[in-house]
């Protein structure tokens, strides 16, 4: 019984075999929850995270029926493309790329890229504390390399790890000065912790974060981003998607 | 450790379900699709032909291949058309399409193994039944197809082993069985190592529900025939 619901879930999620007619009217929305806060899953099955209630609170804006399902990353794109969902509703960085191939929403926030250090280092003098010290991020990011190297100086020193946590266990012991990543993973998963603080406020330049994460549509779309966008705009200038990032983060989201 | 998973259980469990569901929903479709291409690779040309066909397409294409193809594929194909034909056709279920996908691939596998019992199956069989006078259809399935499915029924299972494993590639298309469940579970609980040995052990224990099936049907085949065979 509960498996043969489970199936009827799935199958009405992805709005298939749903009445095709309703279906018309209702957007379908792809997300990708297996990504926690942004989207998972309570242990009940329901899909949950801020990316989840963003678009949640976009549709309730406009007043438009939607459908969420949860698509694998790896498809969701070729999902779009064969009209299995209408929107990938997983924040996707905005590349030029992407931005050639498909249509997409306003920005709906920027990813920072900041530096963090122990607590208890003095980090009043704001990036000084920092300043001829080695730095240790992720290997083979030009985006961070060239950040770290803006922020700096061309001859910093910069060593590059395989993970954001390998480089903050280097850091723990001392053998570099800090650790450089985006804002959401450093503020997520160690400075919440106490144990860490950043060394300035997080930098949002697009000319070196490029142009922020947003939702992806197929071209020709045009109708349905001018609305998803009005409602964006709407729930961002009321304040409900700070309410949600709040929740989720633990902080403001910029999307300026 | 564990207590970070506990809460997921029942959401995990039911993917485990629905692999071992999946898995027994394609097999007779893939059994009577392997039983019908045998049948045709020893009859007349122009179907012992289209059945080697089937055989060397289906055996030698990938898993991966043959079910993105049913999903998008087929999702690519009914958006064109109905573009052109300026209607909304709907689109495909994704476990319709791994269904699909898997029957029409493991009946080419099936189709291989039952065509070899067929080749070694003694005429003399076939003709005691003409001798005492069963029509052609009659002697196909009185004698023929049983004995192929008796002889058969250890390769099989092997067969519906590895189809446990591979329809874990429909999590691919969303199909939300134990693969695609425990990925979920894994980036809800931020512990990888522990969502992926847990769902070890939820395979090792539906392949272990499998071969006990396995071993009933083999059993159960032996008394019904007695020693031969």
């Amino acid at each position: 019984m509960s498996l043969n619901r489970s199936f009827l879930t799935l199958t009405v999620a992805l709005g298939t075999l749903a009445a095709p007619v309703a279906a018309q009217e209702s957007i379908l929305i792809g997300i990708d929850a297996a990504y926690r806060p942004f989207a998972y899953v309570e242990p009940s099955g329901a899909l949950t995270g801020f990316e989840v209630e963003l678009a949640e609170a976009v549709c309730a804006a406009i007043e438009a029926r939607c459908e969420i399902s949860n698509v694998p990353w790896d498809g969701i794109f070729t999902a779009l493309d064969s009209g299995a969902i209408d929107m990938v509703g997983t924040t996707v960085t905005k590349t030029a790329a992407r931005m050639e191939a498909y249509d997409t929403s306003v920005t709906i926030y920027n990813v920072g890229y900041g530096f963090i250090v122990p607590e208890g280092t003095d980090v009043s003098g704001g990036m000084e504390a920092i300043e001829g010290q080695a730095i240790g991020t992720i290997v083979g990011t030009e985006a961070y390399y060239a950040f770290i190297r803006g922020m700096l100086g061309e001859e910093a020193d910069i060593r590059g790890y395989d993970t954001i946590d390998a480089a903050v266990l280097d850091l723990d012991a001392g053998r570099i000065g800090a650790v450089m990543s985006d804002n959401f993973q450093l503020q997520d998963q160690f400075v919440s912790t106490g144990d860490y603080v950043f060394v300035a406020e997080p930098v949002f330049d697009p000319q070196w974060t490029g142009d922020g994460r947003g939702w992806i549509f197929r071209q020709g779309s045009a109708e349905l981003v001018a609305r998803m966008d009005a409602g964006l705009e709407q729930v961002i200038g009321d304040g409900t998607m700070d309410e949600i990032a709040m929740r989720y983060f633990g902080m403001a989201l910029s999307s300026e | 450790m564990l207590e970070v998973a506990a809460p997921y259980f029942a959401f995990w469990s039911l993917g485990a379900a629905f692999t071992l569901g999946l898995s027994v929903a394609v097999f007779p479709a893939a059994v009577l699709l392997g039983l019908a291409s045998a049948l045709a690779f020893h009859s007349g040309r122009a179907a012992a032909g289209a059945a080697s066909i089937y055989f060397a397409i289906f055996r030698g294409l990938p898993e991966i291949l043959v079910i993105l193809a049913a999903f998008h594929g087929v999702n690519i194909l009914l958006r064109t058309v109905g573009t052109g034909a300026g209607v909304a056709l709907p689109t495909i279920d994704p476990f319709l399409a791994a269904w699909l996908a898997l029957a029409v691939q493991f009946g080419a596998y099936a189709g291989v193994i039952m065509s070899d019992w067929l080749r070694i199956q003694p005429a003399g069989l076939s003709e005691a039944g003409a001798a005492v006078g069963m029509t052609r259809s009659q002697i196909r399935r009185r004698i023929v197809i049983p004995l192929v499915l008796r002889g058969a029924t250890a390769s099989l299972g092997n067969l519906f082993l590895v189809l446990l494993k591979v329809s874990a590639l429909a999590s691919l298309i969303g199909v939300e069985e134990l693969s695609r469940r425990t990925a979920i579970v894994s980036g809800a609980i931020r512990d990888p190592l522990l969502a992926y040995s847990i769902a070890a052990v939820l395979y090792l224990m539906i392949s272990a529900l499998a071969e006990i099936g396995q071993n009933l049907l083999e059993r159960r085949s032996h008394r019904r025939g007695g020693a031969g065979a």
